[in-house]
């Protein structure tokens, strides 16, 4: 036994271990799939055409588009796909963190609050922002909604976490059973400013509540740089986060200073949902369908699980806004029905393979 | 240079559960901690690994107290085998294993972290498990596989010097007959071979008996005895704290003792 | 009826002639309008086959409906606006997200919006703003006028009437509390300068109606979209509602319908569809 040629080892290591190899693999697919959905739309740009263009800028080719192909590609669909990167990263990358620190297949960050509270606080300034917060919107401009999902996000997180505190430690069931208590009471809140809201507000509110790109440019970078830092933070969690998988008491044992890594996680994944959440309203399923297909093709190991349910998250919505972009020309389609509407039969089809897997 | 809790109790709302224990363990040494349910044999466990801190009274390693350790320093030092462990994502067994090997990712080269493991699995027996996914695994195969965890932990690296210690809340919980005898036998060889001080909460007096080199008897929240196997192991206090007739059979050379009861 | 006469079908015979002569000498554009009463004022000011696309508020007149819809007024795609290169771009106000209309913006066409239309003054200077944009000052002014004109008058002949009937206005029958128009609609705008008091006037926006509070309401007419009456299955249907059958109004035959398209907006035709209502409020009863 002591005796093993390195060769061997080697092999073993990638068996046993993370697959850390699929990670390249998935990355030439997002960049094929952001090629391609940039060259699919409402004006529809070759792909091959919109990559020379870019390269185009090194002096290495020069760009045979129209100037209204360069404004559609560069104007709008580069923000577009910028946004929908990272905020399939950030999705993605805080369902799986959730589900580590709940040690739930099924947690996602809507659990302690992250979505409930930015829709509150979205709900507030849409339907009191003329009377209420006439001097908040003023100051905030275009930025007062992006503004009040993140601050809602975070103070609702923060509400979760330190309502589940007790003697210093906070144990997770606890943080979930108070995360459920808390959506209720904002729910209820949402649905009685919902009661408010005129006509356009309701409206407003109804396609906030659906999700879509369109919002990106300028006012959508700083989210975007917080849903970056916030994932960066998210992944060097990932050794920590597979102790966690093994039960709070275990990681400690282990080595892990447990209250620390829960704090980082939830606060993290709050900034990244509740930027998320600010930029581009809700957009479900992302969080829970990008770890499963990351577990599903790379095993449970969250070295491997983090990036890669970041890089899955980004594609798809990738392939989510495509397809939002595209289905009802010149109109389009909230990105979160479309979501939704592959993320629900997908989700089946899980629960029916673990369901056969069980039975086996 | 020891893992010891100084008059120690535990009070959960108004129950005691623990009183004034002081009890010490010293490397080399396999220490069996017996007693009837509900005599606080685990609770003595996580204190001891610094779960759960006690009301009164100091745990400390090495004279210095256990609160002021890092939990990473910590976790170079002591290891925990759990009494059960759920887990709900799909790892393989060997990977839940090499999990042990989390204090030392900076401090062992990733060849010597496999052998450790390997090694550790192979103890365990578990080798042919390592692929198998763990949550698809029978109860007994689990708890071999965390047995394997805490001794891929317990292995430390090469030009560790200091003490390890070795913590197995019900190890044999679970096992068939073979098994339970090779999980006792792991530990006590990690004491003989490696001078870790082991210590397990059993069941079974002939196996306590056959493996441990101390004996703690526990009974009601409180420490009734400690000391060498043989001295603490008397049949009349044996069957003062379990309430059951405990007679133990006559010895013959070397022979190990031999314990039989009835109501 | 001279009053009528006067006020309403005069302008109205003069409209055609005007409109062919202000059209000639302006350049056609590739206008996409966004907002009913937007798309309502440049068919009115006779531009309508400029229009390439409108979106999924306009519902008036039947000949947009076979235009391209860019979805709704404040869930505009930039990309598939652009896609359909327009030189102008006429939105209500409200009309969004705003990023997507700035990147249109940037892209050298042109974006208008229009003021909300709340007020007769409002329409006068809406009709002239897109007036402005279609070249057809002349025939803006004479329309935006008339229809400002008009609104005062109604709304003069409106205060003067004594003992105003109460009108209740409900958007939806069967199941569950029916949706009611309270102040700040464009139904009580309707409502009140037809000569009549809305019944819900003490609530805001379109709110559902608790069933009491519409008994003990007891309107002396009930307004309905035509839509919701055909729905309804009529007028004898209707008697056999257990709510709404109980309510003299329904029982004695006092219902105002209403085209559903006038319901989100005051535009040019409103003047003729507050005259209308006016007309059966007040002829049936002398």
């Amino acid at each position: 036994m002591a005796y093993l040629s390195l060769a061997k080892i080697r092999r073993r290591k990638k068996r046993d271990g993370a697959s850390y190899w699929l990670l390249p693999l998935l990355l030439a697919g997002l960049f094929i799939a952001v090629l391609l959905s940039l060259g699919i739309g409402g004006v529809s740009i070759p792909p091959l055409a919109s990559a020379g263009h870019f390269f185009s800028y090194l002096g290495f080719t020069v760009s045979d588009l129209q100037p209204q192909e360069i404004l559609i590609l560069e104007a709008v669909r580069l923000p577009r796909t910028a946004l929908g990167l990272a905020i399939g990263m950030a999705l993605g990358l805080s369902g799986a963190v959730m589900q580590s620190l709940f040690r739930n297949p099924l947690a996602d960050p809507g659990l302690i609050g992250v979505s409930s509270g930015a829709a509150l606080a979205v709900v507030c300034v849409i339907v009191l922002g003329d009377t209420l917060f006439a001097s908040f919107l003023e100051a905030t401009s275009s930025y007062s909604l992006p503004l009040a999902a993140f601050a809602g996000s975070l103070a609702t997180t923060a509400l979760v976490y330190n309502l589940a505190r007790r003697e210093g430690a906070t144990d997770v069931a606890v943080m979930l059973l108070m995360g459920i208590a808390v959506n209720a009471i904002v729910g209820s809140f949402i649905g009685l400013l919902t009661y408010i809201a005129d006509d356009s507000e309701l409206r407003s509110l109804t396609f906030w509540s659906m999700g879509s790109l369109s919002g990106a440019g300028e006012a959508t970078w700083p989210s975007i740089g917080i849903m970056v830092l916030a994932s960066l933070l998210l992944l060097r969690l990932s050794g920590p986060l597979n102790l966690f998988l093994l039960g709070e008491t275990e990681a400690k044992h282990l080595g892990v200073a447990t209250e620390g890594i829960k704090r980082q996680a939830a606060l993290a994944a709050a900034c990244a949902t509740g930027a998320a959440v600010a930029a581009a309203g809700m957009i479900g399923f992302i969080g829970l369908i990008a770890p499963h297909l990351a577990r599903l093709i790379g095993g449970a190991d969250n070295r491997f699980v983090l990036p890669a349910a970041a890089l899955l998250g980004a594609l798809l919505i990738i392939i989510a806004d495509t397809i939002a972009r595209i289905i009802v020309l010149p109109a389009e389609l909230p990105i979160g029905l479309v979501t939704s509407f592959i993320g629900g039969p997908f989700f089946f089809a899980l629960l029916f393979r673990e369901f056969r897997k069980r039975r086996a | 240079m020891t893992l010891s809790v100084n008059d120690v109790s535990v009070v959960i709302g108004s129950t005691p559960l623990l009183q004034n224990v002081t009890l010490g363990l010293v490397p080399g040494q396999f220490l069996g901690i017996l007693g009837p349910n509900g005599a606080g044999k685990s609770t003595l466990l996580k204190v001891l690994s610094g779960e759960l801190s006690p009301s009164h009274g100091t745990v400390t390693l090495d004279s210095t107290p256990l609160k002021a350790w890092r939990d990473e320093t910590l976790a170079r030092r002591r290891a925990v085998m759990p009494q059960a462990s759920q887990l709900a994502f799909p790892f393989s067994a060997r990977a839940v294993v090499a999990m042990g090997r989390w204090p030392y990712e900076r401090m062992s080269s990733p060849f010597q972290n496999h052998r450790i493991v390997e090694r550790a699995m192979a103890i365990a027996d578990i080798r042919h498990l390592g692929k198998r996914s763990y949550p698809v695994l029978s109860g007994g195969e689990k708890q071999r596989v965390q047995l394997a965890r805490a001794l891929a932990q317990s292995f430390g690296t090469e030009d560790e010097t200091d003490s390890k210690y070795l913590l197995l809340d019900e190890p044999t919980a679970g096992l068939d007959i073979a098994h339970q005898h090779a999980v006792l036998k792991a530990a006590k060889d990690q004491s003989k071979n490696y001078g870790t001080a082991s210590m397990a909460v059993l069941h079974d007096l002939n196996q306590a008996a056959l493996y441990c080199d101390q004996v703690a008897l526990i009974s009601n929240g409180k420490l009734i005895a400690s000391g060498a196997t043989a001295d603490v192991m008397e049949p009349a206090l044996l069957s003062k704290v379990f309430g059951c007739t405990i007679t133990r059979q006559a010895q013959q050379g070397d022979s190990p003792l031999s314990f039989t009861s009835s109501l | 009826m001279t009053y009528l006469l006067k006020h309403f079908f005069l302008p109205l015979m003069i409209f055609p002639i005007l409109l062919v002569s202000g059209i000639a000498h302006s350049a056609p554009q590739r206008i996409i309008t966004v907002g009913g009463p937007v798309t309502e004022i440049v068919y009115a000011l006779g531009a309508g086959d400029q229009i390439i696309a409108t979106d999924t508020t306009s519902k008036y007149p039947e000949q947009q409906e076979s235009l391209p819809k860019v979805g709704y007024m404040r869930q505009l795609s930039a990309e598939g606006l652009l896609a359909l290169q327009p030189d102008q771009i006429i939105a209500l106000e409200g009309s969004g997200p705003a990023p997507v209309l700035d990147t249109l913006k940037n892209a050298g066409i042109a974006v208008t919006f229009i003021p909300e239309l709340n007020s007769p003054e409002a329409i006068h200077n809406g009709v002239l703003a897109v007036a402005a944009i279609l070249g057809t000052e002349t025939i803006g002014e004479i329309l935006g006028r008339t229809v400002k004109e008009k609104l005062e008058v109604l709304q003069k002949q409106a205060q003067e009437r004594e003992n105003p009937p109460l009108v209740l206005f409900l958007l939806s029958t069967g199941q569950g509390s029916p949706m009611t128009a309270g102040q700040g609609t464009a139904i009580d705008t309707i409502i009140q300068y037809s000569g009549a008091r809305n019944a819900a006037a003490d609530l805001q926006g379109f709110k559902p109606m608790a069933s009491e509070y519409i008994l003990a309401h007891a309107p002396d007419y009930l307004l309905l979209a035509s839509r919701t009456l055909e729905q309804a299955g009529g007028l004898e249907e209707l008697k056999k509602d257990p709510l709404l059958g109980k309510l003299k109004a329904v029982q004695e035959n006092r219902i105002l319908s209403l085209d559903g398209t006038l319901l989100l907006g005051l535009g040019p035709r409103t003047p003729e569809a507050i005259a209308a209502i006016s007309d059966q409020l007040f002829t049936n009863s002398h």
